[in-house]
């Protein structure tokens, strides 16, 4: 990123060779396997998504998307996602790739139709994700470069796990842009594109009821949301879609996540918890207390740099505890709490780089199973070069030994105790992503300019819930 | 060269070793790219080179696909398959498909021995203007990432499978260290000495890596080496008799002469083209050829359907005119010795070297008059001349100078050689540019046609994209620096791509061409496109290289690029200089 400072070439020129750089990446990404490529019967997320624009191509009415039975990858995102899985049906059906989308074509591969859905995802990512990260980056190319070159997670989950989460990144990151004005239709949009959203949606539902409380009417935002909302939502039955996108039968945590849930498994295995009514409600707890300090102190008009600073720092944290304490979480979800972060790439550099390679070392066995773990090990380094820093050496220390010992084969640690070394994987990037949220809530405090007094965290509780209709004082 | 010699060093090491790990990670994304035959005949080579002794390497015992590169590639792929070996790693192929540890392994290779080809592009990046490296793009680095972010050289490497950059390597390598020589100044006899030694064991080390490419270069340098008087450097003999010995594996056991020449120089098995039209000379005659065949067989059959023309044959002219009966040149398939064209005469190799030897001429006369006045200028000048008075600016523009000429050569050997391949374009394109500058527009239409060239080799659905990504990436990064260049060359450069990309793109990916009876259709028309460019390169550089030559030949203008050729001996105080003595021969 050095090298974009004393570049001599207008702004047009390097964003477009920014933009280029980040097409030849995702492209040959897109060479490597997908989630399940070739492995019968279920395969995996791109068989998902394939079958998705078949179903929805198919079947009428559309209320119908979320109550068809059978249990062969149901629909289990919100409609915005099957609408978008409608649009690539409709698409594959005008480029000649009729077989792909057939209704009975399960498990569907060929070369031509891989190439067609790898170009969808990079479609909708040139679409949504870059003019977003651009407008939210403001104009300034380093962070442009930090969100679209210099970001492995979205670029690996996106196109080689095949995924369409650039769409919901996109709104999240319109929502940063444009915060005072479109905030709560962009969360909305993005929780009815893909139910994660929520892991963001506290911070801006409380700043948008804080403006509700001191203006006393709702505002244009919240009418247009609601709109959206009704309009996108009005063709199915709500129940069905709850039961749908909310799977609560599915269990805590997938495979082994970095999660507390997951770290403290053993225990709850024992005491016969993991399976227990009041797990949920427990998780919800959990959350809601880790949110709660990211909730207080005011938004500031977000207009200046430290108010956006503050907005992006909240947002991580809000996130990441989200995706440390809730219920059901997936190893991919922590591609949610990097956005806020990656956009604070001046502020931040070592930060960034630790949280990077920490969600990119947690992702590691799930790309080791899917065989694109070089991809994997490729582009933290190339991160790595381009952000100009490296991880600590006590962070290697501990992770490459045990990355090593997860990917070589045939060594007999691995063959004996299986699913040890992934478990281990995730408990240290669960205690660095604790310490991650610990950082937020400390930065939060700085930002917000509160200091670990009492004095100061009474300030905070009272400012924050001091819902007066005067306009907010100005922070430093 | 080291930094005693030249202390402002135009491209330090730790970049150019930043670069090569920037572009090695990139290229690592390329590993599970669909891969050609070509992958599996180097992985072939790697276990034969272990199984057999050396003296087996080149019978047909080894069993096909059979060696065919040079001796020195050959001891290569023996190490290679070594350390596969060492690693546990198969080196074999059930119907085609490898494993996956063996292709990651087969394509790190490539990967790991592109440190030659930034190591070759040293002597060119040690350049004198330092205090313009510092605002990037420098010109150092512009020529630096000319040649190791060339689309070509990536889609025939990383995803078609070759060695290409590790051969084009040691060429530059070679070429470099020998231009700088001759061009700078302030080199004493035996570094000058030394200096001619690296260069030619580099040269011979290239031509036993990869005969047909080293060889396209080699008339500039044998003259180069014989106008320095090479037979007489000690150091450059035995490395020369050194090579011979390795070329004919004698230290481990001989290898049959008369088979490796066979298999190096297999004119009575190869035709005029390769499967895929090279771009080059023959592309358009062919491609002439049978348009106009096609014309006349369709007026025939117009006559004859009328009752104009009476023919014994029915009313299909094609096979009368292809009167031997093979298949035509212009068929498309023509891996095997394929014969004649329609109406052309029926090319011969000895033709086709005839052609090559005429149409460098210009570029090798340039180069014997500049060494004459280089020697007449060192002659004249008293011996104690000043050699800091030798502007540097000049230095460049004679490095320039020498490469156009070698660009020059090269691209004649391809456009009239025996069954070329379309990758041998690649070598011209990098000297090129290095010789007209990277934002000429020159270089870049021919670079633009070299790379379309090369698409045909990767064109399955997944990389597609990953070459309009390279290609592009190229374009803009060596656009011309101004938003609006004076010169409307640029547009018509750009235009001329576009349309070459579209005849690329959108022909190729149509497959209606089988059922209209016109499979080879898109091939024709994207090497005709690529062949146009390269003719009009060739024509732009002989007349560069001769212009400048017979300006300063006659005596109109001093000529700088000439004037500081070579004069690096004529500074020695005392000793007469090298080539001074040459030029007295003649």
């Amino acid at each position: 990123m050095k090298v974009l400072q004393s570049c001599r070439f207008g702004q047009l020129r390097k964003l477009l060779l920014i933009i280029v750089l980040a097409i030849y990446i995702r492209a040959s990404i897109g060479l490597f396997p997908y989630s399940g490529e070739h492995r019968p019967p279920r395969f995996g997320d791109y068989e998902a998504h394939r079958y998705w624009s078949a179903v929805t191509l198919h079947m009428r009415p559309v209320a119908n998307w979320y109550t068809h039975p059978g249990d062969y990858w149901v629909i289990d995102y919100p409609p915005l996602s099957a609408y978008l899985a409608f649009a690539i049906g409709i698409c594959a059906r005008l480029l000649d790739f009729e077989g792909a989308v057939q209704a009975d074509a399960y498990g569907y591969e060929s070369e031509s139709s891989r190439a067609f859905f790898r170009g969808t995802v990079l479609l909708v990512d040139l679409l949504f994700f870059f003019p977003a990260a651009y407008f939210a980056s403001g104009g300034d190319l380093n962070r442009f470069a930090s969100l679209t070159l210099f970001q492995p997670c979205w670029i690996l989950i996106d196109h080689a796990h095949f995924h369409y989460t650039c769409i919901q990144l996109g709104f999240i990151l319109w929502m940063i842009a444009r915060y005072r004005t479109i905030k709560l239709t962009m969360i909305a949009t993005a929780v009815l594109f893909k139910q994660t959203s929520i892991y963001f949606l506290p911070v801006p539902a409380m700043d948008a009821l804080r403006q509700a409380w001191r203006r006393a009417f709702p505002d244009n935002d919240v009418l247009f949301s609601v709109l959206v909302a009704l309009f996108i939502l009005y063709p199915f039955k709500l129940d069905a879609l709850l039961r749908r996108v909310f799977p609560f039968h599915r269990g805590v945590f997938e495979d082994k996540v970095a999660t507390f849930w997951c770290t403290i498994s053993p225990l709850l295995r024992r005491t016969g918890l993991l399976r227990s009514r009041f797990l949920p409600p427990a998780c919800g707890l959990m959350t809601l207390v880790a949110v709660i300090p990211f909730l207080m102190g005011s938004p500031g008009r977000c207009i200046t740099e430290s108010d956006r600073l503050r907005l992006c720092i909240r947002l991580t944290g809000c996130s990441l505890a989200f995706y440390l304490f809730s219920y059901h979480v997936h190893e991919k979800h922590i591609l949610l709490p990097l956005l806020p972060l990656s956009l604070c790439a001046h502020e931040y550099p070592d930060i960034i780089i630790w949280a990077t390679s920490t969600a990119v070392f947690s992702l590691l066995p799930l790309f080791l199973h899917e065989g694109s773990a070089m991809a994997l090990v490729a582009l933290i380094i190339w991160t790595c070069l381009g952000r100009g820093r490296r991880p600590s050496v006590a962070w290697m220390l501990l992770a490459l030994p045990l990355g090593i010992l997860l990917a070589v084969d045939g060594n007999p640690f691995r063959e004996r105790y299986p699913y040890l070394l992934p478990y281990f994987v995730a408990i240290f990037c669960f205690l660095n992503f604790l310490m991650l949220l610990l950082w937020c809530y400390k930065e939060h405090a700085k930002l917000s300019g509160c200091s670990f007094t009492v004095e100061g965290a009474r300030n905070l509780l009272f400012r924050s819930l001091n819902f007066s209709r005067a306009p907010p004082q100005k922070l430093s | 060269m080291d930094k005693t010699s030249h202390p402002q060093e135009g491209v330090g090491f730790g970049l150019l070793l930043r670069l090569y790990c920037v572009t090695a990670l990139l290229k690592a994304l390329l590993v599970r790219a669909p891969y050609s035959t070509d992958l599996l005949v180097h992985l072939h080579w790697k276990s034969l080179t272990r199984r057999f002794p050396v003296s087996a390497w080149y019978t047909p015992a080894t069993g096909p696909p059979y060696l065919d590169y040079p001796t020195c590639f050959a001891y290569l792929e023996w190490f290679l398959g070594a350390l596969a070996q060492l690693l546990r790693i198969p080196l074999d192929h059930e119907n085609g498909s490898v494993r996956l540890s063996t292709l990651i392994f087969m394509r790190i290779t490539v990967i790991a021995l592109d440190v030659f080809l930034f190591l070759g592009m040293r002597p060119w990046c040690a350049g004198p203007e330092t205090a313009a490296a510092a605002s990037f793009p420098s010109v150092v680095l512009d020529r630096l990432l000319w040649v190791v972010t060339h689309p070509a050289l990536w889609l025939v490497d990383n995803i078609h499978f070759q060695y290409n950059g590790l051969v084009i390597g040691v060429i530059l390598y070679s070429l470099g260290v020998l231009f700088r020589e001759s061009v700078y100044a302030e080199m004493e006899k035996r570094r000058s000495q030394r200096g001619m030694w690296r260069a030619s064991a580099a040269f011979l080390v290239a031509l036993g890596l990869k005969h047909t490419t080293a060889l396209s270069i080699a008339p500039v340098v044998g003259l180069v080496l014989w106008k320095q008087r090479a037979w007489k450097n000690i150091y450059v003999v035995v490395s020369g008799f050194v090579w011979l010995l390795l070329m004919l594996g004698l230290p481990f056991g001989c290898v049959g002469w008369r088979a490796l020449w066979e298999r190096l120089f297999p004119l009575d098995e190869r035709g005029l083209f390769h499967a895929y039209w090279a771009p080059n000379a023959y592309a358009l005659l062919a491609a002439a050829d049978k348009v106009v065949a096609r014309f006349c067989a369709l007026v025939f059959s117009r006559l004859v359907e009328r009752g104009l023309a009476k023919s014994p044959h029915g009313s299909d002219l094609l096979p009368m005119l292809h009167r031997s009966g093979r298949v035509s040149n212009s068929a498309g398939l023509v891996q095997t010795a394929g014969g004649g064209f329609y109406l052309l005469p029926e090319w011969t190799p000895m033709l086709a070297t005839l052609c090559c030897v005429v149409a460098m001429t210009p570029s090798l006369l340039a180069l014997h008059w500049a060494f004459q006045e280089s020697a007449r200028h060192g002659e004249t000048q008293p011996a104690s001349s000043d050699a800091t008075a030798v502007d540097r600016l000049d230095q460049r523009r004679c490095m320039e100078f020498l490469a156009k000429i070698c660009a020059q050569v090269s691209l004649s050997l391809f456009l009239f050689g025996w069954h070329v391949h379309e990758k041998a374009l690649i070598l011209p394109v990098f000297l090129a540019g290095l010789g007209l500058g990277p934002r000429h527009p020159v270089a870049a239409a021919l670079s633009t046609a070299c790379s379309l060239a090369m698409f045909p080799l990767v064109s399955s659905p997944g990389v597609r994209l990953v070459r309009l990504a390279l290609l592009f990436w190229h374009w803009l990064y060596f656009a011309p620096l101004q938003p609006w260049p004076p010169t409307r060359a640029w547009l018509l450069v750009y235009s001329y791509g576009g349309i070459g990309l579209m005849i690329g793109e959108l022909l190729a990916s149509w497959h209606g061409w089988q059922r209209l009876g016109l499979p080879f259709l898109p091939l024709m028309l994207q090497s005709v496109y690529s062949a146009l460019a390269v003719v009009f390169a060739w024509g732009y550089l002989s007349w560069q290289v001769w212009r400048s030559t017979r300006a300063d030949y006659m005596g109109c203008s001093p000529n700088a690029e000439a004037k500081h050729l070579l004069i690096a001996p004529s500074v020695q105080a005392g000793a007469r200089p090298l080539l001074v003595r040459s030029s007295s021969k003649h």
